[in-house]
């Protein structure tokens, strides 16, 4: 326990928790661009990456040989993995499709919408209890939470799922 | 020999663990859970820190990288699997229906799933789309529900976010 506790092992698996914490937040950031088709981005990611993994695993993580270090790695890890999803959410690059459904007040929900400039697709659609209006909007992810509130705003009981897509052809997307 | 092969097994077994754990680990980032990845990278990362200390420093033999490898893959779809047992997350269900699409739509409202009937056109004619969003656990039923009362239906499920109110049978 003395030998755990002294300020040179505190620091070893400090820093062994700042390295790993470091490359799996752009290990997580790759996977997430990956899956989303950016390339240049992916490739950054993934040298400065392994860059950091390599100068780690020459310094310290060869080093797992008490407890101290052993938690140091799977927390720096584990954290690691969260910052990155976090950043990942704070940039939100790319597109998504919004699907609201809405038992009766769909046309001022899109009147709504299009006022704020986004563009927005209604569907005449019938559900359990009789007609309602199926609209389709296509947003920038980081205009998501905007849209969404509108939505709240005219029917609280509107029904609204999301799903990353990739366009296509440009049509109109409100910048 | 006996020794030989007990030390590529443990191998074997570790990798496994640890790499089932990275692969649901993957998905959960995926799927934006923030909590669930912090766990599985945590048991990831331990997996690996003891295997690395046990068993793992020792691959000078081709028993030992035959296990690492086999364990590693063998993983993969352990992990797959636990996650599709899992089946955290929504699905939304499109359904194409050329002629059975209210009848369709009744009975999955019998069962308590939320559909909505859109009509389109199809070549041979008028066409009912279906949008069904359900728990993805749900998906399996919901999919044979459909195929048992129109075999000709043409199904596609995507994975879907932020689901706000409606209603989600439960």
């Amino acid at each position: 326990m003395e030998y755990i506790l002294t300020p040179e092992a505190l620091l070893t698996a400090g820093l062994i928790f700042t390295l790993r914490v470091t490359d799996m937040t752009l290990d997580t950031l790759r996977v997430l661009f990956v899956m989303r088709g950016r390339k240049p981005i992916a490739w950054i990611l993934g040298f400065f990456q392994a860059a950091v993994f390599v100068i780690a695993i020459t310094f310290v993580l060869r080093d797992l040989t008490n407890v101290l270090n052993i938690i140091g790695y799977a927390a720096g890890f584990a954290t690691g993995v969260v910052i990155g999803m976090t950043i990942e959410e704070r940039l939100a690059i790319g597109h998504i499709h919004m699907r609201i459904i809405s038992s009766r007040r769909g046309s001022r929900i899109a009147e709504r919408i299009r006022e704020e400039g986004y563009a927005v697709t209604e569907v005449p659609a019938r559900g359990k209890d009789g007609m309602v209006t199926m609209l389709n909007c296509s947003v920038l992810r980081k205009n998501v939470g905007r849209v969404r509130n509108m939505v709240n705003e005219i029917d609280p009981e509107a029904f609204i799922t999301s799903e990353d897509i990739r366009p296509v052809r440009r049509g109109f997307w409100r910048a | 020999m006996v020794t030989l092969i007990s030390a590529a097994l443990l191998i074997f077994i570790l990798r496994l663990i640890g790499i089932s754990f990275a692969t649901v680990r993957i998905f959960m980032i995926v799927r934006g859970r923030k909590g669930p990845a912090w766990i599985f990278g945590l048991l990831q990362a331990l997996v690996y820190a003891i295997a690395l200390i046990w068993v793992l420093s020792d691959l000078g033999n081709w028993l030992n990288i035959i296990g690492y490898a086999a364990g590693f893959a063998t993983g993969v779809v352990v992990g797959m699997t636990i996650e599709s047992h899992l089946a955290i997350g929504y699905t939304n269900i499109r359904i194409v229906s050329p002629g059975r699409g209210i009848e369709t739509a009744e009975d999955l409202r019998s069962e308590g799933f939320a559909v909505t009937e859109v009509s389109a056109q199809g070549r041979e004619g008028a066409v009912s789309i279906l949008h069904c969003s359900v728990l993805r656990k749900d998906e399996d039923q919901v999919t044979r529900r459909i195929t048992r009362i129109d075999p000709d239906a043409f199904i596609t499920a995507e994975n879907v976010n932020l689901p706000e109110h409606g209603f989600w049978n439960n």
